[in-house]
């Protein structure tokens, strides 16, 4: 292949470029051109003239016609094959003539013949080396033809002249096979560096593409990473090294500057109190791990693949601390292997800040309608009880309707505020040894009225024996009072309420089940949460507000204790309330 | 001599001084009403009652701190707390009577208090 060169640089590239890859009228040139001067130099020269001048002529006539031959070859671009060989056979026929028309053997012009045989010579094949013998050979005897050798001398000239351009044809066909090779050879290995080349264009090409994502992902994270104000992201090894930090750290912490070099340990972000919080049931560490209890639970919790969420406090830098949700991740290499931890803490201070206003207006308000009712019910019956001035029937009925709507209002109050207080999770319980036997008993002894009034036989299915557990009876027994008034208030007339006590190992099962209206399927996981009301309870319009489940469910998972439900439409509800039992009663 | 029990009622809401009041006179007591602390306070000055019922919720000095400091100046005194409050957050005392009361509620009080004396 030759290198692209212009001719700025090499003004010798272009005529290279021609005998790089001769035309056969190129190749054709030289022969012609001596034949001219050497008709020139046998007209104008006197020692020399044709003898005889028709052979001398057929001779020059059949190298024009050969190199007319070439012309034509050369316009239809045909460079390859026997019919280009053909010019310098013909050649040597003619300059065999011309130098039989020269003066025969004391030609001056035996040598021209040369130029022919180069070229025949040179193509590829030893066959050619012997088209040169028998040509030669043929042009070197013509003139013999018309005076026949008579001498020892002359016959061997006959053979010694052929043989000699033989082995000159048979070197040069030699070396052209060798260059032959050598250019085969080249190419051949041109054009792999050509393929290999272009396959590292393709490769570059590639690189480049995967290079352009790779930085559009890198800024649209770097952008996302910059936006992330409002949470702290801190990503650390497995010993919790500090080795990322997004600008919501900097903004929530107080530290502007952290080294994010193997430098820092997160347990400097954490107070003490903090990490006794989460070092609460947590397996001790070895002595050599750097890192607190708590803090080493919560990160071996997160190597499961699970986030791990905590409520705690963090440590700012000017000493204050801040309460966060706190979610642990593990994070992982290219490879998938574990390499450390990612922190993301989102500041709760407002959302905290909000809990306590809302819970503290609800408290403020269930006071200010407590006071009021408080004195609504105590004047009735300040007026009920007058032995100096005893009511009429009708008087005391009327006494009675405001007395039960204003004992409604106080439920009603109580319930909100002691939602309130579930809410911000600081609801007074006071626990002691208790038999739940007996708080059911009262439970359904409260509501048998209620059932009776309601056309409604409630049953109670319990085991003899006392069911000792640790639990505060007025607020399991107002648990036990919502599920049972429920089941009444959600059954028709005619139906049935059972309460009983299951004991499977180390629980008590509190089941209350009605024979009611039912609760629709998609509706029963958000049966617990505050102000629901089922469909069925709009639709019949029992009255309530949608708190006694929400309520009743606190005080069961205040106790450790679940609660769960099934039902079936317009067949009945079975409500669950299982709470753990003493473990040595 | 057997004199009727003097009761000191402490409550800032004038319905509910009112109404402890005429439950406590019918179940026997003399009764004095104070709509504050300090007001309480000067009164205690003078009197050594058998009963005080306090309510918690006071404007100025708390319902908390008049037990507290009726606990000390006057021991004999049967320490009633009254509020609408729950009655986890009462301080100690010798009975309580969670708002609403009824008249049953404040005769059994009244009569500890005579029983004590």
């Amino acid at each position: 292949m030759t290198p692209p060169s212009d001719g700025a640089r090499d003004p010798w590239a272009r005529w290279y470029a021609i005998l790089d890859d001769p035309s056969p009228l190129v190749k054709q040139a030289p022969t012609f051109l001596v034949l001219g001067m050497a008709v020139l130099l046998t007209l104008t020269v006197p020692d020399l003239q044709f003898a005889p001048f028709a052979t001398a002529l057929a001779g020059m006539i059949v190298v024009l016609t050969a190199t007319a031959l070439a012309v034509v070859l050369t316009i239809q671009k045909i460079d390859a094959g026997w019919a280009v060989l053909v010019i310098p056979m013909a050649d040597i026929l003619g300059l065999g003539l011309f130098r039989a028309g020269t003066g025969g053997p004391t030609s001056l012009f035996a040598g021209l013949i040369l130029l022919p045989i180069v070229w025949i010579a040179a193509a590829p094949g030893f066959r050619w080396v012997l088209v040169v013998t028998g040509l030669t050979a043929l042009a070197l005897v013509i003139p013999f033809l018309s005076n026949p050798p008579t001498s020892g001398s002359e016959w061997l000239r006959i053979v010694i002249t052929p043989v000699v351009f033989s082995i000159v044809a048979a070197i040069i066909n030699e070396l052209a096979r060798v260059a032959r090779i050598r250019a085969e050879e080249a190419e051949a290995l041109a054009n792999e560096r050509a393929a290999a080349l272009e396959e590292n264009l393709r490769i570059v090409a590639k690189l480049q593409e995967s290079d352009q994502r790779y930085r559009e992902l890198l800024e649209m994270f770097r952008s996302v990473w910059n936006a992330t104000t409002a949470q702290a992201v801190v990503g650390t090894d497995r010993n919790g090294l500090v080795v990322i930090w997004n600008p919501g750290a900097s903004a929530l912490l107080g530290y502007e500057d952290i080294d994010t070099e193997y430098a820092v340990r997160i347990d400097r972000f954490f107070p003490r109190s903090a990490l006794d919080d989460l070092s609460r049931g947590a397996p001790p560490t070895g002595s050599d791990d750097p890192l607190p209890a708590g803090l080493r639970a919560a990160l071996v919790a997160a190597d499961t693949g699970e986030p791990v969420t905590r409520d705690l406090e963090l440590l700012r830098m000017n000493g204050t601390t801040v309460p966060v949700r706190l979610t642990l991740t593990n994070r992982r290499d290219a490879a998938g292997e574990p390499v450390g931890y990612l922190m993301v803490a989102t500041d709760e201070t407002r959302a905290i800040e909000v809990a306590r206003m809302k819970d503290e207006f609800v408290g403020m308000i269930s006071h200010e309608l407590r006071t009021p009712l408080s004195s609504i019910l105590g004047y009735i019956e300040l007026l009920r009880d007058d032995p100096q001035h005893p009511l009429t029937d009708e008087q005391l009925q009327f006494l009675a309707v405001a007395e039960r709507n204003a004992r409604r209002l106080l439920k009603l109050v109580g319930d909100l505020l002691f939602t309130a207080q579930v809410e911000s999770r600081q609801f007074p319980l006071d626990t002691r040894e208790v038999d739940l036997l007996s708080i059911v008993s009262a439970s359904v002894e409260t509501a048998l009225p209620l059932a009776d009034a309601a056309g409604i036989s409630l049953v109670s299915e319990l085991p003899p024996g006392p069911v000792m557990l640790r639990a505060d009876p007025v607020r399991i027994g107002q648990a036990l009072d919502n599920l049972i008034s429920n089941a009444v208030k959600f059954t028709p007339r005619g139906g049935q309420v059972t309460v009983g006590i299951g004991l499977p190992a180390g629980e008590a099962v509190v089941t209350v089940r009605d024979t009611g209206m039912g609760i629709a399927p998609d509706e029963l996981d958000r049966l617990f949460t505050r102000f629901f009301r089922a469909t069925t309870a709009t639709r019949n319009a029992v009255p309530g507000v949608g708190l006694g489940l929400n309520i009743t469910k606190a005080i069961v998972t205040a106790h450790g204790g679940t609660m769960d439900v099934s039902s079936d439409e317009g067949v009945g509800t079975e409500f669950r309330m299982v709470l753990p039992l003493l473990s040595n009663p | 001599m057997n004199e009727s029990p003097l009761a000191l009622v402490v409550d800032d809401s004038d319905d509910q001084a009112e109404l402890l009041r005429r439950y406590l006179e019918r179940a026997g007591c003399r009764v004095v009403t104070a709509a504050t602390a300090e007001q309480a306070l000067l009164l205690l000055d003078d009197i050594r009652p058998a009963l005080a019922v306090v309510d918690l919720v006071l404007p100025g000095i708390s319902g908390e701190e008049l037990a507290t400091r009726l606990r000390r100046t006057h021991p004999e005194c049967l320490l009633v707390i009254s509020s609408v409050l729950d009655s986890s957050r009462y301080p100690e005392a010798d009975a309580v009577l969670p708002k609403p009361f009824t008249g049953a509620q404040v005769a059994r009080v009244a009569e500890q208090a005579t029983g004590r004396g």
